[in-house]
């Protein structure tokens, strides 16, 4: 447990330090708020030309709203393309070397700080993803009080495994010199195969595929719960999150200890 | 004879600034393939798109796509060129003007010539990749070429502008951010999804309207001089608008003595 102590308390200066971006975080919240209203203006005028009751691959509009709200939510408050960045730099610039002989380890260290912004983030845009919900589309169908706690269980692991998977990327800079172009492939893949379209919207071939990736933890599985709940879906959803979260963090350390081979450090 | 010198410094700062970068080889080729990749995964969330619908407001997948393809490019071309407009506020807040402000040419442009995004270059490969795909006729490619210029140069102007506040405000660039981030949201969509409020908006506080919707109705839908000749007045009361902001800002920058040089 003691060995845990040092984590938490990184993870409680980060969280401190991120009240300093308050003024960033309401700017982040307008960026927000338009990403959405083209949402809205793009699926309302697809929904519109086939009438606006209609159901499109089982979601209607204000399910499919909800959807992009939450899953874009979880993409601002992860940020992940900065781990990956601040990886790469550290390696890139030779200062890892002054934290890898530190006692704690580096990967956990990164993961654990970039948590702690992203904790922040939620606190923030959880509330701000309601209420743009509520001025866009109204309330979510059949959504109870009781529902909200396994949502956000759901939400908080999708973003640990957000910033596992991509600081796991970050460490690829240990053998290319810079990974953020490999975030960038990532994150792409991630947008177009679970932020953008629920899981019903892709070809019936692909969707087990998406279903069993870490994809659908991140982002279809929480914003599928928001938008259409159920126990049963909670809990497929959280086996699912618990067991990558598991694989990848095992997946990482393990390409940590073989990058921090290749690091030269030369005294001085 | 002070234009043509500035226009050939900032193709000397570019060839510095690429020199720069290509120290680390593998990452320069890098940064460009996988940007063009990244670019490319959006055209199969268009595929998804017109697999629900056939056209969105007479935009089929074909349009849409030259839409991306011009929208990449002035992006790319901004970023290319002039990275470091991006970066005025950091400048301005961390007290790194310094530097610039004992040079002998022109501060702005010596600000915003400061540094190149080499991922950029991807985003100008990837726009005429898209042209490709899309199966565009040969003079459209040509068009393209002063298009994304005219459009790199609103981007870059607009983007100034916006960053000057940081000499006002404490984080002001934080807005100027917001917009650079909103002019790339926008303009990837088709205009005709959104309402007139919005295009007020986008053809006055985020012109993105005459980076990309312009040419793109007037010059490769249909034909309208006006119309064209606007998007280069634009583009010039931008950079007028830019110098003018900047240099009323200046006058109130405070030195932070920061030590510092340019190598």
């Amino acid at each position: 447990m003691k060995r845990l102590n040092k984590y938490f308390s990184i993870y409680k200066t980060s969280f401190k330090q991120e009240k300093d971006s308050i003024v960033n975080y309401f700017f982040r919240a307008i960026n927000f708020f338009i990403i959405i209203f083209i949402f809205v203006q793009l699926w309302s005028y697809i929904y519109g030309e086939n009438g606006t009751n209609q159901i499109i691959n089982n979601y209607s509009l204000q399910q499919m709203i909800w959807y992009l709200i939450f899953s874009e939510m979880i993409y601002f408050s992860a940020r992940t393309s900065l781990i990956t960045k601040d990886i790469s730099n550290e390696i890139k610039s030779g200062n890892l070397s002054y934290k890898i002989n530190k006692p704690y380890n580096f990967y956990l260290y990164e993961i654990c700080n970039f948590m702690a912004k992203s904790c922040f983030a939620l606190i923030f845009f959880i509330p701000v993803a309601i209420l743009i919900g509520f001025i866009f589309v109204g309330s979510i169908p059949n959504f109870t009080w009781l529902q909200i706690l396994p949502c956000i269980i759901s939400i908080l692991f999708s973003v640990l495994i957000n910033w596992i998977i991509y600081a796991s990327v970050g460490m690829i800079s240990f053998w290319t010199q810079d990974a953020t172009p490999f975030g960038w492939i990532v994150t792409k893949l991630f947008m177009l195969l679970g932020l953008f379209f629920p899981l019903d919207f892709f070809p019936t071939w692909l969707q087990p595929i998406i279903f069993y990736s870490p994809i659908y933890s991140i982002f279809s599985g929480p914003a599928t719960l928001v938008a259409d709940f159920s126990w049963d879906l909670f809990a497929s959803i959280i086996i699912s999150q618990i067991s990558w979260s598991v694989i990848i963090i095992i997946l990482g350390l393990m390409i940590y200890n073989l990058g921090k081979k290749k690091v030269v450090s030369n005294g001085g | 004879m002070g234009v043509k010198n500035n226009f050939l410094l900032i193709f000397k700062y570019l060839k510095l600034n690429l020199k720069k970068e290509a120290q680390y080889k593998s990452s320069f080729v890098l940064q460009i393939i996988m940007m063009i990749l990244n670019d490319l995964f959006f055209i199969l969330q268009w595929i998804i798109v017109f697999s629900l619908t056939d056209s969105i407001g007479g935009y089929g997948f074909r349009e849409v796509l030259v839409l991306w393809g011009l929208s990449a490019g002035s992006y790319g071309i901004s970023h290319l060129f002039f990275y470091g407009a991006f970066n005025i506020g950091d400048f301005i807040y961390n007290g790194k003007l310094d530097v610039f402000l004992t040079q002998p040419k022109n501060i702005l442009i010596n600000v915003c010539c400061s540094s190149t995004s080499v991922a950029a270059i991807g985003d100008i490969f990837y726009c005429f990749i898209v042209f490709a795909i899309a199966g565009v006729t040969w003079w459209w490619y040509l068009a393209a070429i002063p298009i994304i210029i005219i459009g790199g140069i609103i981007f870059a102007a607009l983007i100034v502008c916006y960053q000057t506040l940081a000499f006002y405000v404490k984080k002001g660039n934080a807005f100027a951010d917001m917009v650079a981030s909103s002019i790339t949201l926008f303009s990837t969509y088709p205009p005709v999804i959104f309402d007139i409020v919005s295009k007020v908006f986008l053809y006055t506080i985020i012109p993105c309207g005459f980076m990309v919707f312009v040419p793109m109705q007037y010059i490769f839908l249909s034909f309208n001089i006006w119309w064209v000749l606007a998007m280069v007045g634009v583009a010039v009361v931008l950079v007028v608008l830019a110098f003018l902001l900047f240099k009323i800002g200046l006058k109130r920058y405070a030195s932070g003595n920061l030590m510092g040089g340019r190598i």
